[in-house]
């Protein structure tokens, strides 16, 4: 053998996947088969249209990402809290970017995903935390540090020159659909906020961040995206910091 | 998900129109492409990637061919680097301490007794291209023979045995000067390399 070759065997040596962690990758792969045009038939009961996986990204903070045509902007109403005057939708002058998955973290609040998300258990990395589950869990604050989704700050109102980005999504089967998000520009760079409600019923605006673009590439699967855009409910309670929910 | 007691051929075959198959296929080979990455990002994002393959994996399962020599390994450990690739390239944006060249260093440290090693394997994978690491490592770290290693980084056998042969004529030279000259029966990886 070869002084290469002792090396290799040697720093070859690693332990394999725990119990716990194989049972936990079963459950995330076996969501994302649910996910599947193939085996979703009661999971489309359930939920909302296209949920393919891993086709597209919300993304806001990293310029450096790769462009992906994923997504693109167009004219279109609101879908959501449609009451609100929000301003009128704007047209995007390029395509998505970025392939960052949504993550959600807000010192002094707990956000509870849409039925459907989870942080995994014992998950460290952030662009891991939310997976399609069943049931609702609690995302405790501080878990996706260092996220580039990471949610920075809630506001009540949304900020003067507010307006609403229908983004139409195209998943790999040709079938579309849209989310709104609600944005401000500022120069080149933009803020995102998806609006969350409160347990009063009251909505507010979780902001995740600004970038140059804010929607597009292939890392978030278009049921997160499409769920977020519908509401998250936000607690500004005591944290819960059981990752198995609380 | 459940056990099932096709072959790999005959599973990738099945798979393109059958996506429940992901769950045979994560059962067999969820181990090994954890190793995979524990290798490379080290073991606490291991888990998580290791998931991101299948779930990748999914997808892609209407352009699956299975490899000749039967396994379904090569085809997973492709999909594998491209995650790993995706996941490094995402840590040095937020400048995390992640391991780079794809090597768990920390992970190597703990393996290795002695610190002449660790700086030896160093230089011998910072000597390296890219490509040549990872066929290098495809080879002797997860067993892989050299036709399957290219399958799995998607280039030809030949580039393939070009690349490994220069991996480790390139590592032997640096281990020489570094003081470990290679011993006279050289290690092949099994069935090929002749």
């Amino acid at each position: 053998m070869t002084a290469l070759d002792q090396i290799l065997a040697t720093t070859g040596e690693v332990d394999g996947l725990s119990p716990d962690g194989f049972a936990r990758g079963r459950e995330a792969v076996h969501s994302a088969l649910i996910s599947t045009e193939h085996g979703s038939d009661a999971a489309d009961r359930r939920h909302r249209p296209a949920r393919k996986i891993v086709l597209v990204g919300i993304a806001v903070a990293s310029a450096a990402a790769i462009a992906v045509p994923l997504a693109a902007f167009h004219h279109g109403a609101p879908q959501i809290d449609a009451n609100r005057p929000v301003g009128s939708p704007v047209v995007g002058t390029s395509p998505g970017t970025g392939n960052q998955r949504a993550s959600i973290e807000l010192a002094g609040y707990v956000i509870t995903l849409p039925a459907g998300y989870r942080l995994a258990p014992g998950a460290t990395n952030c662009n891991k935390g939310i997976a399609p589950s069943s049931g609702t869990r609690v995302i405790p604050p501080g878990s996706s540090k260092d996220c580039p989704l990471a949610i920075q700050s809630v506001v009540a109102n949304l900020p003067a020159g507010t307006d609403a980005w229908t983004v139409t999504v195209h998943v790999l089967s040709g079938q579309n659909t849209n989310v709104t998000v609600f944005v401000t520009r500022s120069g080149s760079q933009v803020t995102t906020y998806f609006p969350a409600r409160l347990p009063s019923g009251r909505t507010v605006y979780v902001s995740i961040g600004s970038g140059p673009t804010s929607v597009g590439g292939p890392a978030v699967n278009i049921q997160q995206a499409s769920e977020l855009a519908q509401g998250l409910a936000v607690s500004p309670a005591t944290p819960c910091t059981n990752p198995s929910g609380c | 998900m459940t056990s099932d007691c096709r072959s790999d051929v005959e599973l990738l075959a099945a798979f393109r129109t059958n996506p429940e198959l992901i769950g045979a296929l994560y059962e067999r080979h969820a181990d090994a492409v954890y190793r995979f990455l524990s290798r490379r990002a080290g073991p606490n994002a291991a888990e998580d990637l290791a998931s991101e393959v299948f779930v990748a994996a999914l997808g892609a399962r209407k352009r699956v061919f299975p490899h000749k020599s039967g396994s379904a390994l090569p085809w997973l450990y492709g999909i594998a680097s491209n995650v790993l690739r995706a996941h490094l390239r995402q840590a040095n944006r937020l400048g995390r301490g992640q391991p780079e060249m794809g090597v768990d260093w920390e992970a190597v440290d703990a393996r290795l007794d002695a610190q002449a090693l660790r700086s030896q394997l160093r230089e011998v994978i910072g000597v390296l291209s890219a490509k040549e690491r990872d066929i290098l490592l495809l080879v002797a770290w997860d067993g892989l023979t050299v036709t399957e290693a290219a399958d799995a980084l998607g280039m030809s056998k030949v580039a393939a045995r070009t690349r490994l042969h220069r991996a480790r004529q390139r590592a032997q030279a640096v281990l020489s000067s570094t003081g470990r000259p290679s011993a006279a029966q050289p290690c092949q990886p099994r069935g090929e390399l002749t």
